[in-house]
């Protein structure tokens, strides 16, 4: 009976040490994943929000003054017809991160020019580029990521929590724009002519 | 046990998917500038204006910038639609190559994006801003007016100077 029960006490103990290493190195796995799955697993994906570019994609400073001359500074604001746009598209009842990601200059070669970008956001349902123009919200100097509702709420009481995706629930959504503008120069007395370009990275996600 | 590992590599799996389709996320703007050299602008001059006596009417030769085809034409040619200043000096002494004296010549100057002198438009002032056409030039039409009725026999010549530089 003792020799019964010791053979029993291995087989637990065996079947212990077992569950601890396949533990263990789940543990481990899941350690190793637990950023990846704050990043992928947050109460709501991102995937439903669609940026579009209204005009060109660009921000062109030749379409604020035709002529760059070294020693000028050209500087477009942003009410002008060449102030880049972005139309962002999501959950109407949700918070959004936008980051913009730019050099501060514009290159050719190894000439450069001093960029100085400002931003702004319209986020009160306007449904063209135009109507958003009026009134945006102008995000202070050197401020790179702002988070706002995508569709302004009434002032009063806090909304209710958004309502989880499920299957058969399709949230509103409603279009939010942001405008992307500044100041160029000047431009060094010696620099080449030629093109001088840069790549302003904007990302847009729900906030966390 | 087994279970869990599926839960485990599902997680996984949707975790490389998921960060893959946010990169739908992010978009790209370009800014750029072209930066034109100051001596990016040209005037070139297609016809001089050539006045002889037979034009004259009670000593007094008048071309038109506007309707005479004697008239000098001039071509700026630059960036398209760029603004440029333009300065000249309305009067220019005329000087006798072939013996003495000199004579004042009052020009007239009208100008115009296109080659189209006949819609072209006085350029009254000494100092004008204008610009430039979008097939990159701005044309002149220089005429004038000289009285020769007491000028001495002769050939007379001189320069009229047009300055142009990008705004």
């Amino acid at each position: 009976m003792e020799t019964l029960l010791s053979k029993l006490n291995t087989s637990d103990m065996k079947q212990s040490m077992r569950h601890i290493i396949l533990f263990l190195t789940l543990s481990l796995l899941l350690a190793g994943n637990v950023t990846a799955q704050r990043i992928s697993f947050g109460t709501y994906v991102t995937d439903d929000i669609a940026l579009t570019l209204p005009n060109l994609g660009e921000l062109n400073f030749n379409d604020g003054r035709n002529v760059i001359l070294p020693g000028q500074t050209v500087t477009i604001n942003l009410t002008d017809n060449a102030t880049a746009a972005l139309k962002i598209e999501a959950r109407a009842d949700l918070d959004i991160t936008v980051t913009i990601d730019a050099l501060a200059t514009l290159d050719l070669g190894s000439n450069i020019i001093p960029l100085k970008l400002r931003f702004a956001y319209s986020n009160v349902g306007k449904l063209n580029e135009a109507d958003a123009k009026v009134g945006p919200v102008q995000v202070p100097n050197g401020f790179t990521s702002i988070t706002f509702p995508v569709l302004r709420r009434a002032s009063g009481l806090p909304a209710p929590p958004p309502t989880p995706n499920h299957v058969g629930y399709t949230a509103a959504k409603a279009t939010a724009y942001l405008f992307i503008y500044g100041t160029l120069g000047p431009v060094p007395i010696n620099a080449a002519a030629g093109l001088y370009t840069g790549t302003i990275n904007v990302r847009v996600e729900y906030a966390k | 046990m087994k279970n869990t590992c599926y839960i485990l590599f599902i997680l996984l799996t949707l975790s490389s998917i998921k960060l893959l389709a946010q990169d739908k996320n992010s978009i790209s703007i370009k800014a750029q500038a072209t930066v034109v050299d100051k001596s990016g602008i040209e005037l070139v001059t297609i016809k001089d204006i050539d006045i002889d006596e037979s034009m004259a009417h009670d000593g007094i030769i008048y071309v038109s910038a506007k309707l005479d085809p004697q008239a000098a034409v001039m071509v700026v040619k630059g960036r398209s639609n760029a603004k440029f200043r333009v300065s000249f000096v309305p009067v220019v002494e005329i000087v006798n190559t072939t013996g003495t004296g000199t004579l004042l010549l009052q020009y007239e100057i009208y100008g115009y994006p296109n080659d189209n002198q006949s819609a072209s438009e006085p350029l009254d002032a000494v100092d004008l801003n204008l610009q430039i056409g979008s097939d990159k030039k701005y044309y002149f039409w220089v005429g004038g007016r000289i009285d020769i009725s007491k000028a001495s026999p002769g050939s007379y010549y001189g320069n009229f100077t047009i300055e142009i530089e990008y705004i």
